[in-house]
């Protein structure tokens, strides 16, 4: 259960800067009481801006609730002079960068926002792309991490899974990777607890 | 961090991830003087029987073959808890298996003992034994397991060290020389008991000299004298069950005579010193 709420909250951070960019296009701001009038305009927006930032920092909090998961390094005997040693070996055998990878949806999403001419085809439209994100289960891409500096990243396993890892750490070489305490969002998407 | 998976059978059949980051079973401290498995020998209680080089023999299940990643396997789903077959605990680099069955699996009325106790009723708790069904310690390449039975539906074809002879073996050991049959007793009527102490018997008796051969039966018609020996013919008479199990631990030359008391007796588990 606790699961299922994470990935709402989760699809909807990742699939609510088109319902601020679409406020921000039709020029909506927030009426303010008489005595803070003189706000900018800029000040509304700045506020929708941070909702799904602030909901992005509660998903985070929330994260430590999944189930545990790990892809830590495991003691393997190997031959090394011809003397057997202890090594500690890594689970990953490749691993991609996946930062930009949200780019291309991320400029559909917004040109969809500029173009919707009506309240009512935004939310049917947010409505669509809310149910198939959520059902994507590999999308689940959300820029607002990174402000958080999370990283996003494709990992094969060494055996030839191909899973997605949201890490502060910055991963380049396959051998160097120790993920000890990952929290699992999905069977595909991972996010890394460790400090 | 140790996991525990499960294995699935049916349409979805495959492992899946239950949890994470929990010890399920502890280490026993009794694995340091395993036997080697056989029919004929009953464990002590602190005894385990092992298989070295696991991984090379052909019962060995993919799972241990490769590294252990608990993010290949998916979380197991509501609807498939009832197909479960085994669990797999994977507790630094050993694995500790349970064979399920519906005695595991419990259906009942309950509540935990607690200052607030609540009722829970149509909630199937799964029960987890004190001592696992067979250990894989990876390092080692060591299979370690207590009864046979329990494992043979993790591990395809292991049970084929449990040897029973066949319709057709157990024909032609009944038709040797130094056996008649009697009463109406035929290869139709032997238990897999005397099955499986038939496949031993024969091993055993392939081994033996002529001169053995016929010391051996000295040696039976002396312990065994509720068994008729025809002298002339020198065969016994095997009328029923029992007659065939004295005869056969009397190949296995399980009698003896205690050095000190000279008290005749059986041993009902053998295995070399």
């Amino acid at each position: 259960m606790m699961n299922f709420i994470y990935r709402i909250l989760l699809t909807f951070n990742s699939t609510s800067l088109i319902i601020v960019v679409f406020l921000v296009k039709e020029q909506i701001l927030i009426k303010w009481h008489p005595k803070l009038s003189f706000l900018p305009d800029y000040v509304s927006y700045l506020i929708y801006f941070l909702v799904p930032v602030i909901l992005t920092l509660f998903s985070l909090i929330l994260a430590r609730f999944l189930s545990d998961d790990s892809l830590e390094k495991s003691e393997e005997k190997k031959l090394i002079d011809g003397k057997e040693k202890i090594l500690l070996v890594s689970k990953i055998s490749e691993v991609e960068q996946a930062n930009n990878a949200f780019l291309p949806s991320y400029l559909g999403y917004f040109f969809v926002a500029l173009s919707v001419p009506y309240c009512e085809t935004l939310i049917f439209v947010f409505a669509i792309l809310f149910v198939f994100t959520f059902f994507s289960q590999t999308l689940y891409f959300n820029p607002l991490f990174l402000l958080f500096r999370y990283q996003f990243y494709y990992l094969t396993t060494k055996t030839n899974t191909k899973i997605f890892v949201i890490t502060k750490k910055s991963l380049k070489n396959p051998e160097n990777i120790d993920l000890p305490k990952l929290k699992r969002i999905n069977d595909f998407t991972f996010i890394d607890k460790s400090k | 961090m140790n996991h525990l998976i499960v294995q699935i059978k049916g349409n979805n059949s495959g492992l899946y991830k239950v949890l994470s980051n929990k010890s399920i079973f502890d280490l026993p401290d009794d694995l340091d003087n395993p036997k080697i498995y056989n029919t004929d020998y009953k464990l002590e209680d602190d005894e385990w029987f092992h298989i070295p080089n696991f991984s090379s023999t052909a019962y060995c299940i993919e799972l241990l073959k490769k590294p252990f990643v608990s993010a290949d396997y998916d979380q197991i789903a509501l609807s498939e808890y009832k197909n479960m077959q085994f669990l797999c605990a994977y507790q630094s680099g050993i694995y500790l298996f349970q064979k399920l069955s519906p005695i595991h699996m419990i259906q009942r009325k309950w509540f935990t003992i607690s200052n607030a106790p609540v009722l829970e009723e149509n909630k199937t708790i799964i029960v987890i034994n004190d001592l696992p069904d067979a250990i894989y310690v990876k390092a080692e390449d060591i299979l370690y397991f207590k009864k046979l039975t329990s494992i043979s539906s993790i591990f395809k074809g292991v049970s084929e060290l449990y040897k029973e002879a066949t319709q057709q073996e157990t024909e032609t050991f009944l038709k040797s020389s130094f056996i008649k049959l009697e009463d109406g007793y035929n290869a139709d009527k032997v238990k897999t008991a005397n099955r499986k102490r038939i496949a031993l018997a024969m091993e055993t008796f392939k081994k033996f000299t002529p001169k053995e051969k016929k010391s051996v039966s000295d040696y039976i018609k002396d312990y065994c004298q509720n068994l008729t020996f025809d002298t002339k013919k020198s065969n016994f008479s095997i009328k029923n069950e029992d007659d065939l199990k004295h005869l056969l631990w009397g190949i296995e030359q399980r009698y003896y005579t205690t050095p000190i008391s000279k008290e005749k007796r059986v041993a009902n588990s053998v295995s070399p010193i």
